[in-house]
């Protein structure tokens, strides 16, 4: 199986400047712009505010996982948005969100997909993972923590 | 007290048989063994089948012969227009009292009991066949022999299974086996009857198992059928100068004339089956018959060259016995003939008397581009070309038409021209026509072989007649949790999912989220529209056979049914096990559906 890291890489990784929860997703798909991930990126943030608005990725503990399989993403892939100030994402613990993980994937990667949100799922139920991830120097040292699962 | 006759212990034969069969046909090597046996004791059946076939078809036809009427009966030759009547009226007769057996007509049935039955004929059907032909031919009728003698042939292989027991795989096999042998036999042409096997009962199925046995059979009837009729060739062919390169465009002239007159042939007949059904509203076999038989005893007045098979006629424009305006007349006359007699109910095959209609053509086209730019055209080689080009168009059997002409000729001179016309006269039909005969022939009655060579029945029933209501149906908002327990209890183990629109998002099936609910990591992050797949549909007008054909390209157990294209509300659940279940019905009602309709109005 590969490892988390060799879905994302350091460019898909970086500190959040937005304040609320769709810009904060805007923000994070479009770092997926120019790197042979996703052929439209405005279809892809219009499919992960879509489905945001349905009902909230934040599941609490200060995590969110704004997802979306859409027939524009050519290569199953993930961005990390960090915000240490925290995000309103209407969480099921109505906490702040601090650390985001955005997933895209393409229509038919429906095994895939799972299998990577399953993952991240239980990698980020550890505290000390994600405090590590939230606390980490810069995305060299996030990728690391990747690495290791 | 006991009688004087000894009685057959049939209950002990089928003992015996019983035995020899568990005994020898249980290990690899026996089984080929008896495959090599058993196809040998076709041959000799087929064989000897068709030389019954042949010497009474030929008694017939020599009893009502023109010139022996009046030697044998002291009848006035003018009367012989009567004949084709006696022998219409007998016929229709047959075909009116036993509709079981006579709708069972032409090398069609036997491909359809190849394809649906596995081969099983009743031997009634088989008798039916090889008696109704020869009353009808050797009364007259301008048919040919072939098709009754492929279902007398793979009629015998039929009974041979059945009596041997024989597996369904071995049924299949043996009758197309008797079909090719008989061929062989009545036209002394073995490698013509493999052929025809492949081409027209197999529908051009080269891997068939059949192949053996064919190969065998054939080479025994024809054997046989020599070994009692000896070597002679049916047609007695004069002198003639094989075609130099420079003819070959004369030769790609007449092979698009075969594929025209072939094209004719069949527009002829459409149109006799529209005169006599719908025009003239003519269902009673007599009066549908009787008319036919007494126009054509009228034309034998003066044309008696039209006669029966034809064989003789054949040889005489071959030997240049007629004029060129004689000749065409006889073609046109051989055409329509055909035609009204087949449509008008009467038991023959088309080879023959396309054999005919290719010599007549053939001979008059060279006669006739002789006469108009002063060329030499042999007729005899246009005749001999002609034969192969009219025989491929009209039973679409291009490398049968070759082979039979070959055959029958024993002449290797005139190949190159032959395989030449024959094919692109093949090629003209197929193009026009969309199909061949036989799979157009099919076509007519729901079974599609054209496609993959697979059978269309299920085109014949709309998904509305099959679709379940019984579907489970949730909210693309639905939380993973709940989705997961209405999946675990669904009915297929598939949800459709719809959206705000209550219009059909997609499917999830519980295959494909097995591992997410076993893994309880994503229950507070997914809904059901997350997980959803894109599967394709049907509306309720579709035919079952698009869905079965959506079902298998994407691995599916069931598929969703909508209202229609344009409405995607979803009205029912269409599953694979249903249309397994609907497809076997249909085989078996199709199977027996003529039967025991015929059956009931026989008794009510």
């Amino acid at each position: 199986m590969e490892k988390l890291s060799e879905y994302t890489n350091e460019k898909f990784i970086k500190r959040l400047r937005a304040r609320n929860k769709y810009k904060a997703i805007e923000e994070l798909a479009r770092l997926f712009d120019g790197a042979q991930v996703c052929s439209d990126i405005d279809e892809l943030v219009t499919a992960l505010v879509e489905r945001e608005k349905i009902m909230s990725t934040g599941i609490g503990f200060g995590l969110a996982i704004p997802h979306a399989k859409i027939k524009s993403v050519k290569d199953i892939a993930f961005s990390i948005g960090i915000s240490r100030a925290g995000i309103d994402f209407d969480s099921m613990d109505g906490k702040p969100v601090n650390l985001i993980i955005l997933v895209a994937a393409g229509d038919r990667q429906h095994k895939d997909y799972l299998t990577l949100l399953s993952r991240i799922m239980s990698i980020l139920k550890d505290e000390k993972r994600r405090a590590e991830i939230i606390n980490a120097a810069g995305p060299g040292e996030i990728m690391e923590i990747l690495s290791v699962e | 007290m006991m009688s004087g006759r000894r009685r057959i212990n049939w209950a002990g034969l089928w003992k015996a048989q019983r035995g020899l069969r568990a005994r020898y046909t249980s290990t690899d090597i026996s089984k080929y063994i008896s495959h090599i046996v058993f196809s040998v004791v076709l041959g000799l059946f087929a064989g000897a089948g068709a030389v019954a076939f042949h010497s009474m078809l030929e008694g017939t036809r020599h009893f009502f012969e023109f010139f022996n009427l009046r030697s044998y009966l002291g009848v006035d030759v003018n009367l012989v227009f009567v004949f084709p009547v006696v022998g219409a009226l007998i016929v229709a007769a047959m075909t009116r009292y036993l509709p079981a057996l006579a709708r069972e007509r032409d090398v069609t049935s036997v491909i359809k009991a190849v394809l649906l039955r596995n081969g099983f004929i009743p031997f009634r059907v088989t008798l039916f066949h090889f008696f109704a032909p020869i009353i009808s031919i050797g009364s007259g009728a301008p048919l040919g022999p072939e098709g009754p003698a492929a279902k007398m042939g793979s009629g015998l292989g039929s009974l041979m299974s059945q009596f041997f027991r024989l597996n369904q795989r071995e049924m299949r096999m043996y009758t197309v086996a008797g079909a090719g042998a008989a061929i062989a036999a009545v036209f002394n042409a073995p490698i013509a009857g493999v052929f025809f096997g492949i081409e027209v009962i197999l529908l051009n199925d080269l891997k068939n198992q059949a192949m053996s046995a064919l190969v065998i059979s054939s080479v025994v009837a024809d054997v046989f059928s020599r070994a009692v009729h000896g070597n002679k060739h049916v047609f007695r062919i004069p002198q003639y100068v094989t075609g130099e390169v420079g003819e070959f465009p004369y030769f790609l002239m007449l092979a698009i004339l075969c594929g025209v007159v072939s094209l004719l042939f069949f527009q002829l007949r459409r149109a006799s089956g529209f005169l006599l059904t719908k025009k003239l509203g003519l269902r009673n076999e007599f009066v549908r018959l009787l008319p036919v038989a007494a126009l054509f005893g009228i034309a034998l007045l003066h044309f008696h060259e039209l006669y029966g098979i034809g064989y003789n006629t054949i040889n005489e424009v071959l030997n240049r016995h007629h004029s060129l305006a004689f000749v065409l007349a006889l073609l046109f006359l051989k055409l329509v003939f055909m035609a009204l007699f087949l449509e008008a109910g009467s038991y023959g095959g088309t080879f023959a008397p396309s054999l005919m209609i290719g010599v007549l053509m053939g001979h008059s086209f060279a006669l006739t581009l002789n006469s108009l730019f002063a060329l030499s055209l042999d007729p005899v080689v246009f005749a001999l070309v002609g034969m192969g080009g009219v025989l491929a168009g009209i039973n679409s059997i291009p490398l049968t038409s070759i082979l039979l002409v070959f055959e029958v000729t024993g002449d290797y001179h005139f190949i190159l021209p032959l395989m030449f016309v024959s094919i692109i006269s093949y090629l003209v039909v197929i193009y026009v026509n969309r199909g061949s005969t036989y799979a157009l022939e099919l076509l007519k009655e729901g079974i599609d072989v054209s496609r993959r060579g697979e059978m269309d029945l299920l085109g014949k029933i709309k998904v509305k007649e099959l679709r379940k209501a019984d579907f489970d149906t949730v909210s693309h908002r639905t939380p993973f949790a709940k989705l997961s327990k209405i999946l675990m209890h669904s009915t297929y183990g598939d949800v459709f999912v719809l959206d705000d629109r209550k219009e059909l998002a997609g499917v999830i099936s519980l295959r494909q989220v097995r591992q997410a609910i076993m893994s309880n990591e994503l229950t507070d992050l997914l809904i059901a529209g997350d997980v959803i797949d894109e599967v394709p549909v049907v509306t309720e007008d579709d035919p079952v056979s698009l869905a079965m054909q959506k079902i298998e390209e994407y691995d599916l157990e069931t598929i969703p049914v909508l209202k229609s294209e344009n409405e995607r509300i979803v009205t029912g659940v269409l599953t694979h096990r249903d249309i397994i279940q609907a497809y076997n019905r249909l085989l078996d009602v199709w199977a027996t559906d003529q039967f025991l309709t015929d059956t009931r109005r026989e008794r009510g």
